[in-house]
């Protein structure tokens, strides 16, 4: 996705108008706040396909949320009719229309207003009109041809035998005097786990909680996973038009250098695990963050899965999300003031966290007190740090800092907006003791953060919290200019030879600690050269040109280049 | 600070922010402004009453722009959003895009992408779940990466 912001920056060009003076002037007249408005006045609907709906499964019992409270004065439509208008959405591509709305009159009235065929004219039919994004899947369409789409779908129902008994997708707005919006169930239709995680459910759909924490959502009856590890699935025993998710917590089942994605989750970063032949479906995956740890979203898409469910996982799995300031059992989450990912909610800290009782604390920044810069251009800096190096966990957000420890030229701070990463976890490398040591009572001990304010004065830093390791005394907290690692451009000169390779590449101004890396197999190398950079802007001496000569692997015959850039340390 | 000077500086500080998201999400100067103008004023007129006014205003307003919208439709018939002839030239392809994307899409792409809002306020404007919000999202976003790869095309 293009980065929007990018996109319309010549916007902010365009000065706003000042009418503060006219606002206050401004005759006020009553507004309704509490629902958004409805259809009314619509005009004829264009119609481009006529489908048979499909048969979906009944719904299985979900623990399924109330939906919006309709307003007492207006009618609504029977329950059954709206549970037929979400699965007519859902047959046709989309779980979350923008609208709908209803009508009962004659089946003349109806078929004159959206251009149906008219049926018994003595007939009661309801009129349903969903807004949206449509494709007729039950269409029938040449092979080759795209399946019809459009943005507003009108049904007619026998009010008395509740079949359908008319179809219709187009893209012109519906205009039937009396048609009233109701609140299709996509709102409460949410499954939530008790591990605090929720989806949207399509009608139909069933869950299937498999053990203490891992939860199954299928379009039918699917083959358990394992309950010990839910990464194996019974592949041959899939239906063949089966599509399931299973969630689950990574747990010991996290692989070491896996980087967990954000929710939201884009079912085009799952990773296709395995699709062996004659197993007849795919697994797909990914590993996400929580508020509480990782968690293993999985999918297994049987090969013959109908466009209606193949769409529909891919909206189930863009709808996973936790509750804000959710987490799964409070016993969990002890009362601290360490930082912990659910400090953070929407890229802002949303509790105070301090590190050695206050020598550094982020506060929650005032509503309305927003970054300068975007969370994407401050995290590829921030956690390129080495402070990071070796840590396994982490968080990072907008607040208010506090320093109270100045050293190496860093002052003290109070209450400065600024992005702040905060890392923790990983292991000391300990020379062999003959008795353990004692530990030091340091409740901050391991964690690191680095500090980027968003004022001109205040350099980034880095923090390390005061810190006990292999039993020698404390030492600490140290405070230093904040640095990154970067990844240099380099250009090889002839060919490998000799098990060595010649390269030219450019010091990084102001950069210290060369580094170059060469993992991989004998057959192609990846070569990095990598330096440690100031994050301030500083007077640095001109750049230096550097040739030089590198061991490679017995056998190599390639060198590919490594990505350019920041060093990402935390994963 | 009195509730006029509060809402005073809300509206420096904020509006021209809540403007030009506005400017995205209708693609009309004017009712851009006149939505951010019906918040304020109605954000006036509620005093006190309002604890949170920024995280309102910006609710308000755009569900303001969106009723606009919905009343042009009806007018024109039209579903999509056309991008005024006044605004910036370099844009207009993005703003277009924007315009065909649905109502509930193109203001969680906007209001999340664009103007930097939490994805808890874009439910609460829209009037729906996080669960729902993010699907709008996912698809807002697919269906405008691909228009805009269709016009680069």
């Amino acid at each position: 996705m293009p980065d929007l912001k990018e996109l319309l920056r010549p916007l902010a060009d365009n000065e706003m108008p000042d009418r503060w003076d006219r606002i206050q002037r401004r005759p006020v007249e009553a507004m309704e706040e509490s629902r958004p408005s409805r259809a009314g006045v619509m005009i004829g609907a264009g119609l481009v396909a006529l489908v048979t709906l499909a048969v979906i499964a009944l719904l299985s019992p979900l623990s399924i949320g109330p939906g919006p409270e309709p307003p007492a004065s207006e009618p609504q439509p029977p329950a059954w009719l709206v549970d037929q208008a979400y699965r007519t959405a859902y047959a046709n591509g989309d779980i979350t229309p923008d609208s709908a709305s209803w009508l009962l009159s004659d089946a003349d009235t109806i078929a004159e207003a959206v251009e149906h065929q008219s049926a018994d004219p003595s007939l009661q039919e309801y009129l349903v009109v969903l807004e949206g994004q449509f494709t007729g899947f039950s269409a029938r369409v040449p092979p080759g041809t795209p399946f019809p789409k459009g943005s507003v779908l009108t049904i007619a129902v026998d009010a008395g035998t509740h079949v359908v008994t008319d179809f219709g997708l187009g893209n012109q707005e519906v205009d039937v005097p009396g048609l009233q919006t109701f609140a299709l169930p996509d709102v409460s239709q949410t499954y939530t786990s008790p591990q605090g995680w929720s989806v949207a459910v399509p009608p139909g759909w069933k869950t299937n909680a498999f053990s203490a924490e891992a939860e199954m959502i299928a379009n039918t009856t699917v083959p358990t996973p394992s309950a010990d590890d839910p990464t194996i699935w019974q592949a041959d025993g899939f239906p063949l038009d089966g599509v399931a998710l299973v969630v689950a917590p990574a747990g010991a089942w996290v692989p070491g250098d896996a980087e967990a994605s954000r929710l939201p989750l884009s079912f085009s970063h799952f990773a296709t695990l395995d699709s062996w032949t004659g197993s007849g479906s795919t697994l797909f995956t990914d590993l996400f963050q929580g508020p509480d740890g990782q968690y293993f979203a999985i999918a297994r898409i049987g090969d013959k899965a109908s466009p209606i469910d193949r769409s529909a996982i891919e909206e189930v799995v863009a709808s996973l999300t936790f509750a804000p300031g959710s987490s799964p059992e409070p016993t969990t989450t002890p009362q601290t003031d360490l930082p912990t990912v659910d400090a953070v909610v929407d890229d802002r800290f949303v509790r105070p966290v301090r590190l050695d009782e206050g020598g550094l604390q982020v506060d929650p920044a005032p509503e309305g007190m927003g970054p300068p810069i975007p969370r994407s251009d401050a995290e590829d800096e921030l956690w390129a740090s080495p402070a990071f190096q070796g840590k396994t966990g982490g968080v990072l957000g907008w607040g208010l800092v506090t320093l109270t420890t100045s050293q190496h030229g860093i002052e003290t701070v109070t209450s400065v907006p600024a992005w702040v990463a905060f890392g923790w976890g990983g292991t000391h490398s300990c020379p062999i003791m003959t008795a353990a040591p004692s530990p030091a009572n340091l409740s901050s001990d391991g964690y690191v953060a680095v500090v980027m304010g968003s004022t001109a004065d205040t350099q980034p830093f880095s923090y390390a919290a005061r810190a006990s390791a292999c039993g020698n005394p404390p030492v600490g907290p140290t405070v230093q200019p904040a640095t990154h690692v970067e990844s240099l451009a380099w250009t090889q000169v002839g060919p490998v030879a000799n098990d060595s390779v010649t390269i030219n590449f450019t010091l990084a101004p102001c950069g210290s600690d060369l580094v170059f890396n060469v993992p991989g197999d004998p057959t192609g190398i990846t070569l990095f050269v990598e330096m440690t950079v100031p994050d301030a802007t500083l007077p640095c001496p001109s750049p230096v040109a550097v040739t030089e000569t590198l061991h490679t692997f017995d056998g190599a015959t390639q060198i590919h280049h490594a990505p350019t850039g920041y060093v990402r340390q935390l994963n | 600070m009195d509730q006029v000077t509060g809402l005073e500086a809300v509206y420096r500080r904020e509006g021209p922010a809540i403007w030009r998201a506005l400017l995205a999400f209708t693609g009309d100067p004017a009712v851009a402004e006149d939505a951010l103008s019906e918040a304020f004023a109605q954000a006036l007129a509620r005093g006190d009453a309002l604890r949170e006014p920024t995280r309102w205003i910006w609710r308000v307003a755009f569900r303001i722009g969106a009723g606009e919208l919905k009343d042009r439709r009806r007018r024109s018939g039209e579903l999509t959003v056309e991008p005024a002839y006044d605004m910036p030239g370099s844009i207009l392809h993005v703003v277009e895009a924007l315009g065909r994307l649905s109502p509930n899409q193109r203001l969680a792409v906007v209001l999340h992408d664009y103007a930097d809002r939490p994805v808890t306020e874009v439910a609460a404007t829209i009037g729906a779940s996080l669960a729902t919000v993010y699907v709008h999202l996912s698809q807002g976003r697919k269906r405008l990466r691909a228009m805009l790869e269709e016009d680069d095309a």
